[in-house]
């Protein structure tokens, strides 16, 4: 029996892409599961049908993480239907690509509001309120590994959570475990968006495997990082990106 | 839970420790574990002729090896050296190189090289 049996699994950013993967994965594992969304409510309802579907329990929260009440309320919705909440994905975000030079102050407050300001407060409320021996997991990049023109801020936002990730696993205590994990090319809207197949193509020939990867090659180590055989590792940032770059 | 019914696992250094407590874990989850306690080429070479009549190795794990601590870099002898690179890199690159040859055409191989945690400290030993 998996050890995520009846845990309570709190992903953001869950109505589409990567996110809705992780949810059916950990309700696969027997998990319920928090799927919440900003404004994607249809799609996120359908998260949560297909869950239920396939046997498994899961239910929708909305709230804007740009908030730190709306997700402080989103953590008081998932304790108040499911009792507790276990494991906490810190999963939602945008992704603006753009020369620096062509960077708007607009794009660059909206790039960081959800992607650093949102995530730190899924983090920080993640901390408090994940129950002893819990696990918390942000989702983090690649593209900071490498300075690939247009994704500055993105990757920005993202190594600076990856730090916070760090910090959060020496500060947090109570048995909990707080890890990243950096996919590569993932096949999802948010990657597609404004891409090219050839730049698609060319990504893809830049593993062994010649293929960009697919949420389902994601979400099993998302799952992993939350079991109990996880248990010894924490304050890691775990690249998944079928040995695009190491 | 994962299984690993039906694959078949090379685990060198596995009479003890680590190496162990991996092939116990993986005999748990179901698969054949092929065990290895020498620390040279010629007996990973004779322990693969046995994988061979098994027909395939889907897992590697070249986890043997030693540490030489406290012995300060002043004073590290050349045969020191030498034996723990032969064991620790030399030997685990033959461990990966005879893995990778048999696995050829598996879809999906697995090769898991463990090592032990790089020191981000240097502790000063005095003589």
């Amino acid at each position: 029996m998996s050890t995520l049996n009846q845990k309570v699994v709190l992903i953001t950013g869950a109505s589409g892409g990567l996110g809705a993967e992780m949810s059916r994965a950990f309700a696969k594992a027997g998990a319920r599961v928090v799927v919440h969304y900003a404004g994607r409510k249809e799609p996120a309802d359908a998260v949560v049908a297909g869950i239920g579907k396939a046997g498994g329990e899961a239910f929708a929260v909305q709230a804007d993480i740009r908030n730190s009440a709306a997700v402080k309320a989103l953590f008081d919705a998932a304790i108040a239907e499911y009792g507790r909440i276990d494991v906490v994905v810190n999963n939602a975000g945008i992704m603006v690509t753009k020369m620096i030079k062509d960077f708007t102050d607009e794009d660059f407050v909206n790039q960081v509001n959800i992607n650093l300001n949102g995530a730190f407060f899924v983090l920080r409320e993640a901390m408090a309120r994940v129950a002893d021996n819990g696990s918390i997991i942000d989702i983090s990049t690649s593209v900071n590994r490498v300075p690939i023109p247009t994704y500055g801020p993105y990757g920005a936002t993202k190594s600076a959570i990856e730090h916070l990730t760090k910090v959060a696993s020496k500060e947090v205590g109570r048995g909990i475990r707080v890890n990243a994990v950096s996919p590569g090319p993932v096949n999802t809207e948010l990657y597609r968006n404004g891409k090219s197949a050839e730049l698609i193509a060319r990504q893809a020939a830049m593993n062994p495997f010649n293929r960009i990867g697919e949420p389902e090659d994601i979400a099993p180590v998302v799952v992993f990082l939350a079991t109990d055989e996880a248990h010894w590792i924490s304050g890691q940032v775990i690249p998944v990106n079928g040995a695009m770059l190491s | 839970m994962n299984s690993l019914k039906g694959k078949i696992a090379l685990i060198t250094g596995s009479a003890r420790g680590l190496g162990k407590a991996i092939a116990e874990r993986y005999a748990a989850l179901g698969a054949d574990i092929v065990l290895n306690y020498s620390r040279d080429k010629v007996a990973a070479d004779e322990t693969v002729s046995n994988i061979e009549a098994m027909g395939k190795i889907d897992i590697v794990v070249a986890n043997a090896g030693i540490e030489l601590v406290e012995t300060p870099v002043t004073a590290f002898t050349e045969e020191q050296f030498d034996h723990v690179f032969s064991i620790n890199t030399k030997g685990s690159y033959f461990t990966m190189q005879q893995g990778a040859k048999h696995m050829v055409g598996a879809r999906r191989p697995p090769a898991i090289s463990s090592t032990s945690c790089p020191r981000r400290s240097a502790t000063a030993v005095s003589p």
